[in-house]
């Protein structure tokens, strides 16, 4: 069947797709936007995790035919030019080390500061242990969201 | 068509320079200092210095989350006196030139260090040398400072302008190197230089690959080690949306489809009939306890020094205690991939690998073609832990690729990762250590069962150099699994015992922990003695660290907690922990690691605490959690539910020491993950008195 993804703004057709594919697949392999990772297809990592309509959503398992007519947001659409206050908290921090998971830890990191604008340490555990860092950037993780909830609340 | 790169004029191509730019490697510096073969003794750098592009570093390394793009980048950068705001980094194929282009061993900047300082000295040199000419000065009177050269009065010239100028001046014999009084960013906290571009999903992994027309495949392996294919039916499978072509590869199968899941899909749909052999029997109980019969018993002695039976029978106090220590996954959060494209006589790969230097040996003979016809692109790297040293999954995309026409990618699915690993294999350790009544130790019998290879087994372990009288006895079980590097290798298991036997060591001493590692490690005249390797800068700063950590810590000042300490010296550098657990029970499994390190010469503080934090999080996550096993051969565990990573609601609070030091710089990707686990275990110990002896704690 055709399916037609909005995805940071822009629509894009998919012809003849397998309805039940899940959007991460969509993503990287048919429209070729990386930034999003596969790492684990089970809902248990959080490396694909992207915005659907503002809601944190793990793309690999969410099926194509359910982000019809839905608004998302990837890593590369988060802002035009890579200033949203958690990217730029994230290179204030220095957080990432391989850097594969941050793309999630990122888009998971914003989703906590919409619903939680100041967020306890408990908030962020239980928020951000769906995103999995095998480097163990966890303390960078931490002290950069309480400095992007500063700075998004000035 | 870019041919992997082999020289400088082909480096100039591919990165775009001219011709008349300043290009300069290591091959320009005297003769002495050129690698006879590649991959030894002479690790040696490039940069590159042209009129339209400015000042391209090449980064000889892979990325792999060490941070060697910045690390490098600080180096080469403050020798040259270049701007680190505006250069480019390059990030080097596998070449001849470069010497050491591995991850691995924690070896980067401990062997490149002074080779990429003298090779950015020599350029540096060669633009002042430049400058001085046509102003018609003393070189002595000029400097370079932030991409210029400054002359007398104001003076002043942009590196690029005077490229080709500086590329006339002959090659000084030997660099002057920079005083360090006058480093503008080696030893400052610098931020890593890529984050920018990976917080907004530029940065691309190996798995990022995506030339035109590409397709995604998997490979289905035998669930069995060894195992071999009878037959298998791919109708079904070759019937479902988006399959493109399906494949027998030795006793593998590619799958390849439009997309990775369609190829995850259509593999699941493959019926397949395999021959276990010898290796579907095995279970991970029997294997358990096949290696507690074997331990101890007559095997190959090792090592043998003193004499053992006698020494043990004295003593005033023995210890015996058996230690387990499981087969363990790296589950890199970038699966194994790797992109291939034969096309037109030529192959072109998109890799994330670890070991450069075998690349650039092994290419030709693995893809079939001579060098001339191999690109390869060196993306970074989304976590290896040694995963990635192994070459595997690059043979077998290249072994797909070459039966295909378009370009594909081979992707390890997280369940192909977790059971298809090149694991770290258990061990089962047996000590039996004698005392003397003061606590004293004189005679130590050590045997241990994961299989090793000759080189690794004739080294006496760091606990056994403590004793005068000692046996070491090898009795190998076969695990039934492939074996691998797992960071820290080998360091993660005999850290462990050796950290927990020494606390028993300490307790039957009636010793405090901390008094008690001070007094083995020099303190004591009587110790110091019967050292096999006398090393007192080591033991120096060992005791150091632990007093360092114990004031951290305020070892032992509060009730509420337990308190484990542990050491480790290894990849040049020296760290010693304090775990400290909860008796009550916390909200976390462990509360706080205090850590104090010794790598000499810190290039970049933030980086280095970095590797320090993530080696701690990453080990505390293999041992509350980590385990693979096997039922009839096969791995049971597939995916992050059931082969767990610590989650940041787990996290201790860390605090980390590094001690100034002007010694040279030393590995830091490793140094803190062997001795956490000992750390928390002796911890535990504190709190409950049971001694935890085998790993996972949380089985």
């Amino acid at each position: 069947m055709n399916i037609t993804l909005k995805l940071n703004g822009e629509s894009h057709e998919l012809r003849d797709v397998d309805p039940s594919m899940p959007l991460l697949w969509a993503i990287r392999d048919i429209l070729g936007l990386t930034g999003t990772k596969y790492g684990c297809g089970m809902a248990q990592c959080g490396a694909c995790t992207i915005h659907l309509n503002d809601t944190p959503t793990r793309s690999c398992i969410m099926p194509i035919t359910a982000a019809q007519n839905a608004e998302i947001t990837t890593i590369e659409g988060l802002s035009p030019d890579g200033t949203h206050p958690v990217q730029q908290a994230w290179i204030d921090e220095d957080v990432p080390q391989c850097g594969y998971c941050q793309a999630g830890q990122i888009m998971s990191a914003v989703a906590l500061l919409k619903s939680r604008p100041d967020p306890t340490d408990d908030d962020i555990d239980q928020f951000m242990r769906g995103n999995l860092c095998r480097c163990g950037t966890y303390p960078r993780i931490r002290k950069a969201i309480k400095k992007a909830a500063k700075q998004i609340s000035k | 068509m870019k041919p992997l790169l082999t020289d400088r004029r082909e480096f100039m191509k591919a990165t775009g320079l001219t011709l008349t730019g300043l290009i300069l490697g290591f091959r320009t510096l005297p003769a002495a200092r050129l690698p006879k073969q590649s991959g030894q003794f002479s690790p040696n750098a490039f940069l590159a210095i042209d009129q339209s592009t400015g000042v391209t570093l090449v980064i000889s390394c892979p990325e792999i989350g060490q941070n060697i793009r910045t690390t490098f980048a600080m180096i080469l950068a403050d020798e040259l006196g270049a701007d680190l705001d505006t250069v480019s980094l390059h990030q080097a194929p596998p070449q001849n030139d470069l010497g050491r282009q591995n991850a691995g061993g924690s070896g980067s900047v401990r062997n490149q260090f002074m080779p990429l300082r003298e090779a950015a000295a020599a350029a540096r040199e060669m633009l002042v040398a430049a400058a001085a000419e046509e102003w018609n000065v003393s070189p002595s009177q000029c400097r370079t400072e932030k991409g210029t050269v400054l002359g007398p009065g104001t003076r002043k010239r942009s590196f690029e302008s005077l490229a080709t100028q500086a590329s006339r001046q002959s090659v000084p014999r030997s660099a002057k190197l920079k005083s360090p009084d006058n480093f503008r960013y080696i030893g400052k906290a610098t931020r890593c230089l890529d984050t920018a571009a990976i917080t907004q999903g530029k940065m691309q992994f190996g798995i990022d690959a995506h030339p035109k027309d590409l397709a995604f495949a998997v490979m289905i392996r035998s669930p069995v080690h060894r195992g071999r294919l009878k037959s298998f039916d791919a109708d079904a499978a070759m019937q479902m949306r988006g399959t493109k072509d399906i494949f027998q590869i030795g006793n593998k199968i590619a799958v390849i489809a439009d997309s990775t899941w369609a190829a995850i899909n259509a593999a699941r749909t493959v019926v397949l009939d395999w021959n276990a052999g010898t290796n579907g029997s095995i279970d991970s109980e029997t294997l358990f306890e096949k290696r507690k019969e074997a331990v101890g018993r007559d095997g190959t002695v090792l090592i043998q020094r003193g004499n053992f039976s006698k020494a043990y029978s004295d003593a005033a106090i023995k210890v015996e205690e058996d230690f387990f220590v499981p087969t363990i996954a790296h589950a890199s959060l970038e699966p194994p991939n790797s992109t291939v494209w034969f096309h037109d006589g030529n192959v072109e790969i998109w890799g994330s690998c670890q070991l450069l230097n075998r690349l650039y040996d092994d290419l030709p003979k693995i893809t079939g073609l001579p060098r001339s016809n191999i690109i390869y692109h060196q993306l970074r790297i989304g976590g290896g832990f040694g995963r990635k040293l192994a070459d595997d999954y690059l043979i077998e995309a290249i072994e797909i690729g070459k039966k295909v026409s378009y370009p594909v990618k081979m992707t390890f699915s997280r369940e192909d990762d977790i059971r298809h690993d090149r694991y770290r294999l258990a061990d089962y350790y047996r000590y039996r250590a004698g005392l003397t009544a003061e606590g004293y130790p004189v005679a130590i019998e050590e045997s241990f069962t994961r299989p090793m290879n000759q080189r690794q087994s004739r080294r006496p372990s760091e606990v056994m150099r403590l004793f005068e009288n000692n046996v070491r006895i090898h009795n190998p079980v076969a695990p039934g699994l492939p074996g691998g590097a797992l960071r820290a290798p080998g360091h993660n298991i005999t850290t462990f015992v050796e950290q927990c036997l020494i606390d028993m060591m300490a307790e039957e001493a009636r010793a405090d922990p901390i008094d008690y590692h001070l007094a083995i490690n020099g303190d004591s005249k009587t110790l110091r003695k019967l050292r096999w390797d006398k090393s007192p800068h080591r033991n120096r700063i060992i005791c150091e660290l632990l007093k360092r950590v114990k004031d951290m810590s305020n070892w032992k000042q509060s009730k509420n907690y337990g308190y484990g300490v542990a050491t480790f010296s290894g990849y040049g550098s020296h760290c010693a922990i304090v775990a400290l657990v909860s008796k009550q029970g916390g909200k976390r499994p462990v509360e706080h690691l205090f850590c104090a390190v010794h790598c000499g010469q810190v290039i970049n503080p933030l980086g280095a605490e970095a590797q320090i934090e993530g080696g701690i999080v990453d080990s505390l996550g293999a041992t509350l959690y980590q385990k693979i096993t096997l039922k009839d051969g096969r791995v049971q565990q597939s995916n992050f539910h059931d082969f767990k990573l610590l989650r940041i609601n787990e996290q201790p609070k860390i605090d980390i020491e590094i001690m100034e030091s002007t010694d040279a710089p030393q590995g830091l990707g490793e140094v803190s993950y062997p001795p956490t686990a000992p750390a928390i275990t002796n911890a535990l110990f504190d709190a409950t008195g049971r001694r935890y002896t085998q790993m996972p704690l949380r089985a």
